[in-house]
């Protein structure tokens, strides 16, 4: 999915392919059986949940029998992950969240965005990260890496990362010098990727932080810009289309696709065994909308000793972290109660830690573990390969 | 009405009715092509008891009632300002009784959800509804549909064993053996007449299926897709009419398609099939429909492009971008018996034809799926939903093609709902219609459930 422009009048031909079906509130498979679609209809049982209602409640707003609402307004953030899976299930394969973005423009424009919304929204616009702190975290991790802002090889740390996991960053980068590769990092001068004002319906100001970032990439005198948050990468990949002028001469790529590589090519050695049981969670922005499914799980098939185990629903089916984009900061308690379920399918399969590759997932996870007081060891997914350098 | 809502979150809690207005429009329509019909209220009772206090109170405010299964329904069966049941909060139940082969399973269950459950416990059902795979137990059994199984088991109605439904008098029965108390549900016909049939089919107007009981079968683990193609409609009905006559235990499902329609010179027909059973059984049912396909002129065997159920679920419906974007489909399938298939394809032709449909971007498409002893055949419309003009027509064509169908070749629609309550052949039931109308108005004298659906005027 591109979103060139988002806009409900030009979405009316995606809306009128859903056949109001139902396929997006549950699904089957062979061998697989019956199973949700969509992790807050499953919690809620509404069906203004469901990728169905989106399109119903998007036609009556376009035939003048629905008005935006307040109450409209905070409904179509409490409820949508934006995970793409009643895409995914669609027998026509209507482009939900496109009408989700579509539907949340219009409430912005309006001046109906939700009070926590707005919040995430007014730090972006001060502090260019959605925490709302200072930009001597930018620095302060720009120091520790000890890269240079120009290179070959740009690592885009994003803001969970560098806000939240800092160690992260500088697993990676320990992995991409070990590889031999010359490695930048803009520091200060990498923004927010502009994700959040993507899904919380402000297209211009998205823009806006792409046009900055694309800048500063092409000052960088990157050819390939590294994105280990998989919104990040997702939204850094968006940019070309997003762009008047494109975002051409750089490649994006995600971490675990370059790692991938690096370690099938022999430049990255794993020697010491990691005896555990893990299973792979898909970050939505990771598999569903970019569709990397295969590399995650070749990496972890490297580790010496490490035994990787499916959950039932993996890969295209994965449910959701209930991160979301802003599902997180607006619906927190239905956001842990989604990540629950999908910790209860990593016990059901038999894991002893559950392995992602996105900072979102892995706060949602965290954050989920506390509440529940349940214990399931979270890696993240380079934190595991650091473990088996040699 | 204010007092109604009230009344209804003290039921059920404030958190389980919503009087959002674009909560209603999620609920003002399912896979048809009337116009949305905005619901008073969404509400979404948590058992049985609460069921029961919801139709008490729709009676004491003369406010209909409409139960939300899978929200697939083809037929309309939205009624303005009714009170939408939605059945997600209910606990869903399936319990398999391997006394008597039957499970007895909530009807917000779906179809694909029992067929899971049972499957992990050796059984199977029969048949799956075609109502896709959001659709409920309950919407299966009210709408009384065909689907994959039927080519063996027949409709649902006929697997149905027993009941359990609120009526619109608030009053709990229980049909079949599961009347008398503590004797279980395991036999459909035991004291008195069959009223299990009353509420099948009946589109919900007689009260709330809350529990159906039906057959099982031990799934088998011999299965066979076989695929031919046909250059001739009749030597195509006569495969399909001299498979059925066979009565085989092994045919699964059997789906007869046209490539291209109206049928001319030129189109091929494929027929499809699968086989379930054990492995002597499904060897014999080969050996047979083998034979018949060669005899009766096939011209080459060919891969299905059906290979599981989910595939035919999928195919046979809402996949409707194969046919261009926007499309709606709109199917008009009933019962007849195979051998009247060439008539009705060269009817529906002519109407098609008639009706110049091509000009208002609306697609015809022929197919017939086997049900034990006759065919469901479905002619279906698929029409432009962005364009009006395409969406007017359908709705003209359908009513041109039912009826003629009706008059001409025999056939028997028993999908009607709201979309059709006033075409012809409904009008022409004499006696039977004022005595299922007079037996409405005895069970539901307040006419709080789906009224409109099946009688036009609604009384």
């Amino acid at each position: 999915m591109r979103l060139v422009k988002v806009d409900l009048e030009k979405l009316k031909g995606e809306m009128y392919n859903c056949v109001r079906c139902g396929y997006c509130r549950e699904m089957v498979y062979p061998q697989m059986g019956s199973f949700g679609v969509c992790p807050l209809y499953e919690m809620y049982g509404y069906q203004s949940y469901t990728g169905k209602g989106k399109v119903l409640i998007g036609l009556a707003l376009l035939e003048g029998r629905l008005s935006m609402s307040k109450s409209l307004a905070e409904h179509l953030f409490a409820s949508c992950l934006t995970c793409k899976s009643c895409t995914a299930h669609c027998p026509n394969e209507v482009d939900v969240v496109s009408i989700v973005l579509a539907l949340r423009e219009e409430a912005a424009r309006r001046g109906l965005l939700p009070e926590e919304i707005r919040v995430v929204d007014s730090n972006i616009d001060k502090k260019k990260n959605p925490f709302g702190e200072g930009e001597e975290k930018r620095v302060e991790l720009a120091s520790t890496l000890g890269l240079p802002e120009t290179g070959e090889v740009l690592y885009f740390a994003g803001c969970y990362v560098t806000y939240r996991y800092p160690e992260v960053a500088r697993a990676e980068v320990e992995l991409l010098k070990r590889a031999g590769l010359n490695v930048a990092y803009l520091g200060e001068d990498e923004w927010c990727c502009g994700i959040i004002k993507k899904f919380e319906g402000k297209p211009s100001e998205y823009r806006k932080l792409a046009e900055h970032n694309v800048e500063a990439i092409k000052a960088s005198g990157a050819e390939t810009v590294v994105a280990t948050c998989p919104g990040c990468y997702h939204t850094l990949r968006d940019y070309s289309e997003i762009l008047e002028r494109g975002a051409g001469g750089f490649e994006v790529v995600h971490f675990t696709q370059l790692l991938e590589k690096l370690l099938r090519e022999g430049r990255i050695k794993l020697e010491n065994p990691v005896k555990k049981t893990v299973t792979y969670h898909d970050p939505c922005h990771l598999g569903r909308y970019e569709e990397i499914y295969e590399q995650p799980r070749s990496v972890l098939a490297s580790i010496p000793g490490l035994r990787l185990v499916e959950m039932r629903r993996n890969r295209r089916n994965a449910w959701c972290c209930g991160g979301g984009a802003t599902h997180y900061v607006y619906n927190f308690d239905a956001s842990i109660r989604v990540a629950l379920t999908r910790l209860d399918e990593a016990e059901e399969a038999g894991a002893e830690a559950l392995v992602t590759s996105c900072p979102l997932c892995l706060t949602v996870f965290r954050n989920a573990l506390r509440r529940a007081g349940a214990k399931m060891e979270l890696y993240y997914l380079s934190e595991l390969v650091r473990k088996s350098l040699g | 009405m204010e007092e109604l809502i009230s009344l209804l979150k003290d039921v059920v809690g404030a958190g389980n009715v919503s009087v959002e207005d674009f909560e209603k429009v999620c609920y003002s329509r399912g896979a048809n092509a009337d116009l949305p019909q905005e619901p008073l209220a969404i509400v979404r009772p948590r058992s049985k008891e609460d069921i029961v206090e919801i139709v008490r109170l729709a009676n004491r405010f003369r406010v209909p009632i409409m139960v939300y299964g899978g929200g697939s329904n083809v037929v309309g069966a939205f009624s303005r300002g009714c009170i939408v049941l939605e059945q997600s909060g209910i606990p869903k139940k399936i319990e398999v009784d391997e006394e008597s082969f039957t499970v007895t399973v909530s009807s917000n269950v779906t179809w694909t959800q029992l067929e899971s459950e049972l499957n992990r416990k050796g059984w199977m059902a029969a048949p799956l509804c075609n109502g896709g795979i959001s659709a409920t137990i309950g919407g299966g059994v009210a709408l009384c549909n065909n689907g994959v199984r039927s080519a063996r088991f027949g409709l649902i109605g006929d697997q149905v064993v027993g009941l359990e439904v609120i009526l619109p008098t608030a009053e709990i029965i229980r049909t079949g053996s599961g009347a008398y108390p503590g004797a279980g549900n395991f036999v459909r016909y035991a004291w008195g007449p069959d009223l299990t049939g009353l509420f099948i089919g009946s589109h919900g107007l007689f009260g709330v299926i809350t529990e159906v009981t039906l057959k099982i079968y031990e799934l088998p683990e011999e299965s066979m897709y076989l695929g031919y193609d046909f250059d001739d409609i009749h030597k195509l009905t006569r495969v399909m009419h001299g498979i059925l006559r066979k009565r085989l235990s092994a045919l699964e499902w059997m789906l007869a398609i046209a490539g291209g329609f109206p049928v001319t010179e030129e189109t091929t027909f494929v027929l499809m099939m699968r086989l379930l059973g054990a492995k002597e059984e499904v060897e014999y049912a080969r050996r047979v429909v083998e034979e018949i396909s060669l005899k009766e002129g096939r011209v080459s065997g060919i891969l299905p492009v059906v290979k599981n159920t989910r595939d035919l679920v999928e195919w046979s419906g809402p996949n409707t971008r194969i046919f261009g974007e926007n499309m709606m489909l709109m199917p008009l399938c009933s019962c007849t018996p195979a051998p009247r298939f060439p008539k009705l394809a060269e009817v529906y032709g002519r109407v098609v034809g008639e009706l110049n449909l091509d000009r208002y971007d609306i697609i015809p498409t022929l197919t017939a799926f086997g049900c034990d002893n006759v065919i469901v055949a479905s002619p279906t419309l698929y029409y432009n939903q962005s364009k009006s003009f395409s969406w007017a027509k359908a709705l003209e064509a359908s009513r041109r093609i039912v009826e003629e169908l009706a008059d001409k070749v025999g056939f028997a629609p028993h999908y009607v709902g709201r979309t059709k309550t006033s075409y012809r052949p409904f009008q022409k039931l004499g006696a039977y219609y004022e005595l299922v109308k007079r037996i409405k108005k005895l069970l539901d004298p307040n006419n709080i459930m789906n009224p409109g659906q099946l009688f036009i005027p609604a009384y």
